[in-house]
């Protein structure tokens, strides 16, 4: 019959020992003071998974209640959808790196979770910088669209408004040149060979 | 937060402290500073999700997992970070040299050259750790275990014995 335990053969007996033997953590806390340490992070976390899931409930009611209650014509709710759209993805975005680092299931295995990191770094790289400019694109052209019909009749602010966010955008993709993303990919891809093996 | 939880927690803490320590010790390669931060990240995990648990799993093999979960999500977050510069800090007189700490640290080097899934397992079996619970966590048979272990075995041996000496690699 096989042994229950890793077996007791010498060489892996004094490496057991060995390690064993590491030092105690240095912040050896009891668990209440560790509890009062944690809980202001717990609570930001929490909160901002609370606020993401309200913001993507809220969002398309806000939008609905500012189409309402503005003179708003077909280009500003064009705009508004836009905006909409922009910000209803990013905070997507944001509550599924939450779960991804802070839910973590009773049956989720090592390797089943290696491959859920696997899968978010891959869409991280192909679709991480694509997304990114999308969001820029969509939210200040939505924004310029909705200030373009709201501000009609007042010229000056029809045309700072909307060249603003022109600029706005083509500082923000520019933030990301061509050197910054070919980095960011080759870190990308040093994660992935990382996690081969476990899933 | 309820009172069954936080006792739970409490429990689990200075039941497991420790071990999930010295997991979260070979993930950092030695680095008790990093291990101590790690310890940290474990647990705020394990509050945040202690009040879902539905004993899909025994306590002992969730905790387990999210200590691997999370030193696998570090590990590749501290991979992704640009190298900090290292503070420079005033000359201190070096301590006398310990064998044993460097033994340690000779073994944390040589699991660190390990890939992750077989790390994995190592670490687990130097935490003594009954087959049958190595293959709950890792949701695989024992006996497959049981054959990854004897040729992971191996190449430890292999790294421990090529591996230079902390001294001679600096």
């Amino acid at each position: 019959m096989l042994p229950d335990f890793p077996d007791s053969d010498p060489a892996d007996e004094a490496l057991r020992r060995l390690w064993q033997a590491a030092p105690a953590p240095e912040a050896l806390v009891p668990a209440a003071e560790q509890r009062r340490q944690l809980a202001s992070r717990r609570r930001n976390i929490l909160l901002r998974k609370f606020f993401t899931l309200l913001c993507l409930l809220a969002a398309p009611l806000a939008m609905l209640w500012v189409w309402l209650t503005s003179p708003v014509g077909a280009l500003g709710a064009a705009g508004l959808l836009l905006t909409g759209g922009a910000l209803l993805g990013a905070i997507w975005r944001q509550q599924r790196t939450l779960r991804l680092f802070y839910t973590f299931p009773a049956r989720e295995t090592p390797p089943a979770y290696g491959a859920r990191l696997r899968r978010y770094y891959q869409w991280q790289q192909r679709y991480g910088l694509p997304f990114y400019q999308a969001y820029v694109i969509l939210l200040n052209t939505g924004l310029a669209l909705f200030f373009m019909d709201i501000y009609r009749g007042r010229p000056a602010w029809q045309l700072v408004l909307p060249t603003g966010l022109a600029l706005l955008t083509v500082v923000m993709i520019r933030r990301f040149s061509h050197h910054h993303v070919q980095r960011e990919q080759h870190q990308l891809e040093q994660l992935l060979r990382g996690l081969d093996g476990l899933a | 937060m309820s009172a069954a939880t936080t006792a739970l927690f409490d429990e689990l803490y200075q039941s497991h402290q420790r071990r999930v320590w010295r997991l979260c010790l070979g993930y950092c390669g030695g680095d008790t500073e990093q291990a101590d931060d790690l310890l940290q990240e474990v647990f705020l995990r394990v509050w945040l999700n202690l009040d879902r648990f539905r004993h899909e799993a025994a306590l002992s093999t969730w905790l387990y997992r999210i200590t691997v979960n999370t030193c696998l999500q570090w590990v590749r977050q501290t991979k992704r970070r640009p190298d900090t510069p290292v503070p420079v800090l005033p000359e201190q007189p070096a301590p006398p040299p310990d064998p044993q700490a460097a033994q340690l640290a000779r073994l944390h080097r040589a699991l660190g050259q390990l890939p992750e899934a077989d790390r994995l397992l190592m670490m687990l079996v130097l935490d003594e750790q009954p087959y049958a619970r190595i293959a709950d966590i890792c949701d695989q048979t024992e006996g497959n275990i049981r054959v990854r272990l004897h040729r992971i075995r191996q190449r430890l041996t292999q790294l421990l014995h090529h591996l230079p000496d902390e001294d001679d690699a600096a």
